[in-house]
């Protein structure tokens, strides 16, 4: 039998921290055979344990770091079809096939397939390939001590309840996905704009000319002012590769107001208009900074990605900005892109609308702001983002999420023992 | 130069998985040895599908016969080289006339078996790196038939290395504790290392041709004092 120890877990922002008894499983076998002879109570699944909050904490009870089951097992070229163990990343299928790139892209590539599927998340080519889990073929789902095989076909309603599930229902153990045949570069426009209204104009209506889309906002200006970037596949370039660091452990906070008004203002003035660039250093640009979340020192950061309607979005994205201007929060990053394609899954985040993500460092004017920022997408109808949020109340997602109550019926029936901090912090299971 | 094969005996272990990896990535072509065919299959598929190196796999049980993977090493197509990485762990506590046959067979009887047989290979050059452990410097009530084993082919090897022709690469390396199923959760781990540094470590040593490895290196200093300490305290410290 193997052992456990405990451990302290935190997540990709270090904004909390869990101790749980952890458990490493060396492959399949050996976790079946312990999930079938121990009781596991309310265990959780860990992957890279990248989330922003605590979808991948489970405080006090079991936790199964699934480090070993990162193995690539097979890939069709014709069909694109690839078959992977859940631990492994977005980074990893990039070593698939040179003509081919994941379907969709996160914030970093660091991030595993099965923690994707878990938060069905997004990236920056929503108007063309909407979000992780449309890509998904299967999924084979430990649950009670078995595999079940899981697609549109065969137990669909398992299928869209593991699809932004938040690893709820079972462990992803392997799952298949197809993957899009293009070049990894891509030709990059980017347009300054000194007001939000024709930001916004100009996103909506340009949607759906460019495979990617994504708004850079500088919050710290008077004025908010942003930089539109689109871009398009193209023929491959040679190009320097990007040097990458490293930031150490930091035990102070480094992002401040003044100096990322510094920062943002080079960053607005010396932004190229046209680049080529590989499509990692488009779409991941962080990932050049390894632990760059280590900026924010020993606290870490908290992010805030929230969704809302197109029409509005104007009303709303000043009434946030505001809130953050009252609290004195210190928005360090913030970045704007368009939905247009909803999400498959019951808790999917994804639906047509604008979302609007902020970085802030982790200190009582953003807890504040935070909780007034929910408010206000509360009221306009919108919905935050389960991979980052840390403080929606139980009452706030019955109104965001509307499928929930679906999603509890399969748990139930399938009778799902998994459990994390968030879902205990909102109710999501009974 | 003509592509080398490594031989990873114990693939399964994620030591030599991650070994595996640096290989494959130094674009050498992988022969993976190890007793569960269903994980051995897994990490099979997942070099060939990352690196696009050839990569076949033998299912094999140290404590049986051998001598299918010693054929291989005969019929060999083009030069291989060799990581030992395969072990039987059991403790002292847990002896019996079974497990101690199991014991010397898998980490002394194969092992050695297996090293003569490649060292006799005809090949322009070999290389061998033996996985072992701290715990081969001085017998411990805990481990001292497991530590005895790793001592056992560790002279061996000295032997070897001493008659080793300048074309033969002989490298010890003596583990401390690595963050694997042998130490996770066990009480006592001051500091795991990572298996991807442990590789890292070997493979970097084994390019330099060192003939004795400590890794994590402090582990050196440790050894030092531990095979030093006068026996009455060592009896009493309970190492």
């Amino acid at each position: 039998m193997i052992r456990s120890k405990k451990r302290v877990l935190t997540n990709f922002g270090r904004n909390c921290a869990a101790q749980s008894v952890c458990i490493r499983p060396d492959n399949e076998k050996e976790l079946v055979t312990y999930l079938q002879q121990k009781d596991p109570g309310q265990f959780l699944a860990r992957g890279s344990g990248l989330s922003y909050n605590d979808s991948c904490l489970n405080k006090d009870n079991l936790m199964i770091d699934m480090s070993r089951f990162n193995h690539l097992l097979s890939f069709d070229s014709s069909s694109g079809i690839a078959i992977c163990q859940g631990k492994t990343t977005f980074k990893d299928l990039f070593s698939l096939h040179p003509d081919f790139i994941p379907p969709i892209i996160p914030g970093t590539i660091h991030a595993t397939l099965a923690g994707g599927i878990a938060h069905d998340v997004h990236g920056k080519n929503n108007a063309h390939a909407g979000s992780l889990g449309q890509h998904i073929l299967w999924i084979d789902l430990l649950l009670n001590g078995r595999t079940i095989r899981c697609s549109r076909e065969e137990n669909s309603d398992l299928f869209y309840a593991t699809i932004a599930g938040l690893g709820l229902t079972g462990i992803i153990l392997r799952l298949a996905l197809r993957l899009k045949k293009a070049t990894r570069f891509v030709q990059v426009e980017t347009t300054s704009f000194q007001n939000i209204q024709s930001l916004l104009t100009n996103m909506a209506s340009h949607e759906l000319n460019h495979d990617y889309q994504v708004a850079w906002l500088d919050l710290l200006n008077p004025e908010p002012r942003a930089l539109l970037s689109v871009a398009n596949h193209c023929a491959p370039a040679k190009l320097n590769k990007p040097k990458h660091f490293t930031v150490p452990r930091i035990p102070f906070n480094l992002i401040h107001a003044w100096n990322m008004r510094l920062f943002n203002t080079l960053f607005f003035t010396h932004s190229k208009k046209s680049r080529k660039v590989e499509l990692q250093q488009f779409n991941n640009p962080l990932d050049k900074v390894n632990n760059w979340s280590r900026l924010y020192g020993r606290k870490g950061l908290v992010q805030f990605q929230a969704l809302f309607d197109k029409d509005n979005a104007l009303l709303i994205i000043e009434q946030l900005i505001n809130s953050i201007k009252i609290n004195q929060a210190t928005p360090a990053l913030a970045v704007l892109k368009l939905f247009i394609r909803p999400g498959e899954g019951l808790l999917s985040f994804c639906k047509p609308g604008f979302t609007f993500a902020i970085d802030f460092p982790n200190n009582q004017h953003t807890h504040t702001a935070i909780l007034a920022m929910n408010q206000i997408i509360t009221k306009a109808g919108g919905r935050v983002y389960l991979a980052k949020d840390l403080f929606l109340t139980p009452e706030q997602f019955l109104i965001m999420y509307e499928k929930q109550d679906e999603f509890r019926t399969v748990l139930t029936h399938y009778e799902c023992s998994m459990h994390s901090d968030l879902a205990r912090r909102l109710r999501i299971k009974q | 130069m003509k592509t080398r094969t490594w031989v990873i005996l114990g693939a399964t272990s994620i030591i030599a998985e991650q070994f595996a990896h640096l290989a494959a990535q130094a674009g050498q072509s992988l022969l993976l040895v190890a007793r569960d065919d269903e994980q051995l299959a897994i990490i099979a598929n997942d070099m060939k599908l990352r690196y696009q190196v050839p990569c076949e796999l033998i299912s094999l049980n140290m404590a049986g016969t051998i001598d299918k993977l010693l054929a291989i090493f005969d019929q060999r197509v083009g030069e291989l080289d060799l990581l030992i990485a395969h072990s039987d762990f059991t403790g002292n506590n847990r002896l019996d006339a079974k497990t101690i046959t199991r014991l010397i067979k898998i980490n002394i009887l194969a092992t050695v078996q297996l090293i003569h047989g490649y060292l006799n290979l005809k090949q322009t050059q070999h290389h061998l790196i033996y996985l072992s452990s701290v715990a081969a410097c001085r017998g411990r009530a805990r481990n001292s038939l497991y530590g005895g084993s790793k001592a056992a082919i560790e002279i061996y090897l000295q032997g070897l290395q001493q008659a080793a022709a300048s074309t033969q690469h002989i490298m010890i390396a003596r583990l401390g504790f690595i963050d694997t199923r042998q130490t996770f959760g066990l009480s006592g781990i001051f500091y795991a290392a990572s298996p991807e540094a442990c590789a890292a470590a070997c493979w970097k040593a084994m390019k330099r041709k060192k003939r004795m490895l400590y890794f994590p290196a402090f582990w050196r200093g440790i050894v030092v004092i531990i095979t030093r300490l006068p026996f009455f305290i060592y009896k009493r410290s309970g190492i």
